[in-house]
């Protein structure tokens, strides 16, 4: 059975599939507004025309091209294609300033192939234990894993925490505009009844990374910079340099997982842990945001680790832990296969097939991507004076494709003239985006759980998952007040 | 940061932030949901107003040569480049994307291109921005674009 399964995925119609499906992915995550998530609704009716396993090899292969291709423009333009590449442009943006476009993009790469490749391993051999651990996460837990997830906004606070929680609060509170959701009532609309259906992450990121940014480099003197410099051999890093990421890459790729195993919190909060464990356990976290290969390396193999993660739950309970497998299980169920429990009995050749696919579809992704990296890095020898307006165009089209309606490009330029004001006021944007991804899921499951309990939130601290994790944040806060107190004793030490 | 800047900018932050917390505890009424969908906005802007108030002690307690200078500064270039961003997301329905776009490329490159202009250039990278796109965007990806005033 399960060699049928893994030899059916050779064929070379489904083949094809599995590599168009990936071309096709990588180009849409790579251009700002578009997401694995439009290409998979756009290609499903293909899909339907097709046999069960080209149909699933073609949007596996455009899930994981859609999510690992957004960390081109991330690093090339600092604007990121997909909303789970947002952290790889904290430290790819400076990479490619810096001339390491190539190092950036060639790690951005490999160690998404890594993510990518180790998820698939837990897929196949973890599948189901991991998923009846899973479905015992209730609220309670759900709430304790957003609270520690929080924390991530202390450790990216930079120099000053209080401009850090401002920040957070901010992206919090933008989070909170259009329905509640609990009871249904509109809130925060400013007078827009448009903003029922809140802020879209797209537009948010759009706003933040390339109107702000725009309009900020708009009057500095790096418009002036006819020709970036960089250097591209190999894959752009060294033996060395990948020895020093393989414990980066071991957890990133573990908490890329785990993330993805629980519905709901998606590739975006794997992407922003894993960056921020990677800050926290580095021996240079000062030097994060600069533009560090650990940076790099610690998103790209966390968003895509995520992918193998959240087709767990959708295989083995018939859950969709975000909206990539949600699409996958409505294809299924087209083609007469429902996920869930029974799957590995009844369709037990077509699992080993989709685990197959998906393994390919991330060696197809490597290769594509790392034979067209000096394709890529060109994008920086275009004059910013020809490359701003473009992405302009590029960014409101994508903004209004989103949703389909033109408000969402004017809310694209408020969001963005809202973050140049941030940052003229010294607020940073990392924290404000953990603020807007994570403020609905606390407020989300906190409602949950307190219905559910009927307001007894002790059970927050008796429930052993949920105080486990309520521990760590509360660990994690304490390390990273330790680690600013020491680092603060060392500079005046250093001074006197 | 200066620390004018500072202290200029924490007030605006605790002035925003106060009027966002009244306008929410004014809406906290009785309910029978289990948490009133204004109670986390409230709880939200009442931490923001507390860190801003807390920003501007610092800031009064900053050394007055402490930060950089003139962060609040608005170069003439960024302001131009926000205006007409502004401009082509205000007439991209009415006017359409193609011409909007058109003649947004046009200006942008006009405001930050330095030396000698290339005339023919700009012209052709604004018709493949707008034209070609538009037509790439509606034929390959399904995404119809909004038409304006032109048809087609």
């Amino acid at each position: 059975m399960a060699l049928d399964g893994l030899l059916s995925v050779f064929s070379p119609v489904v083949l094809f599939w599995n590599l168009f499906g990936t071309f096709v992915g990588i180009i849409f995550g790579a251009i700002p507004g578009l997401s694995a998530v439009m290409a998979m609704v756009l290609f499903m009716p293909i899909s339907f025309g097709l046999d069960v396993t080209s149909a699933i090899s073609l949007l596996l292969g455009l899930y994981v091209g859609g999510i690992s291709g957004g960390m081109i423009s991330a690093i090339l333009l600092k604007i990121p294609g997909t909303p789970s590449s947002m952290t790889t442009v904290f430290d790819g943006g400076p990479m490619a300033e810096n001339g390491e476009a190539g190092k950036a993009l060639g790690a951005g790469v490999f160690f998404s192939f890594l993510g990518g490749l180790a998820s698939a391993v837990f897929l196949v051999f973890l599948a189901q234990p991991l998923a009846r651990i899973a479905i015992h996460f209730g609220p309670f837990e759900y709430c304790s894993i957003t609270i520690m997830s929080l924390t991530i906004i202390a450790s990216l606070a930079g120099k000053s925490m209080i401009d850090g929680l401002i920040s957070g609060c901010i992206g919090i509170l933008i989070s909170f505009i259009g329905t509640a959701p609990i009871g249904g009532q509109m809130r925060l609309l400013l007078g827009q009844r448009k903003l029922m259906s809140g802020v879209s992450t797209v537009a948010l990121l759009l706003g933040m990374f390339a109107i702000a940014e725009i309009v900020s480099a708009s009057g500095t003197g790096e418009i002036k910079a006819e020709k970036a410099k960089y250097t591209l051999r190999g894959l752009g890093f060294s033996f060395k340099e990948f020895v020093s990421q393989i414990k980066n890459t071991v957890m990133s790729s573990l908490i890329g997982i785990v993330i993805g195993i629980l519905p709901g919190l998606g590739g975006n909060t794997s992407s922003l842990l894993a960056y921020s464990v990677a800050k926290e356990t580095s021996s240079y976290p000062e030097k994060f945001g600069t533009g560090v290969l650990d940076g790099v390396v610690a998103s790209e193999t966390a968003n895509n680790a995520n992918t193998g993660g959240a087709m767990i739950p959708m295989l083995a309970l018939g859950i969709p832990g975000n909206t990539p497998t949600a699409l996958l299980i409505a294809a299924l169920t087209v083609q007469g296969v429902n996920c869930g429990p029974l799957v590995f009995e009844k369709h037990g050749t077509l699992v080993y097939a989709i685990f197959a696919a998906f393994t390919l579809a991330n060696i197809f992704m490597f290769f594509l991507e790392w034979r067209s990296l000096k394709l890529f890095v060109r994008v920086l020898d275009v004059p910013k004076y020809i490359l701003y307006p473009v992405i302009i165009c590029m960014c409101f089209i994508g903004a209004f494709s989103n949703r389909n309606r033109v408000f969402e490009v004017g809310l694209v330029f408020v969001i963005g003239m809202l973050t140049w004001v941030m940052k003229k006021f010294g607020l940073q944007l990392a924290p404000c985006i953990i603020g807007f991804i994570l403020g609905p899921m606390i407020e989300r499951n906190f409602a949950y759980a307190y219905s559910q309990s009927e307001g007894d939130m002790w059970q927050l601290v008796t429930r052993p998952i949920s105080c486990a994790f309520l521990a760590l944040a509360v660990l994690m806060v304490a390390y990273v007040i330790y680690k600013k107190v020491r680092r603060e004793k060392n500079v005046l030490a250093d001074d006197g | 940061m200066g620390r004018k800047d500072r202290i200029l900018s924490s007030l605006v932050v605790v002035a925003a932030a106060t009027a966002g917390l009244v306008f929410c505890l004014k809406q906290i009424k009785p309910t029978q949901l289990p948490v009133h969908p204004y109670t986390f906005p409230a709880i939200i802007l009442g931490l923001m107003d507390a860190l801003g108030v807390i920003r501007l002690v610092q800031g009064f307690l900053m050394r007055s040569e402490g930060g950089a200078r003139n962060s609040l500064r608005l170069p003439w270039k960024s302001l131009a480049t926000a205006v007409l961003i502004g401009l082509f997301a205000w007439a991209i329905k009415p006017v359409g994307y193609v011409i909007s776009s058109f003649v947004y490329i046009i200006a942008q490159m006009l405001v930050l291109w330095e030396g000698k202009k290339r005339w023919a250039l700009m012209f052709a990278i604004a018709f493949c921005g707008s034209v070609v796109i538009y037509f790439l965007f509606r034929n390959v990806f399904n995404v119809m674009l909004p038409q304006g005033v032109l048809k087609i």
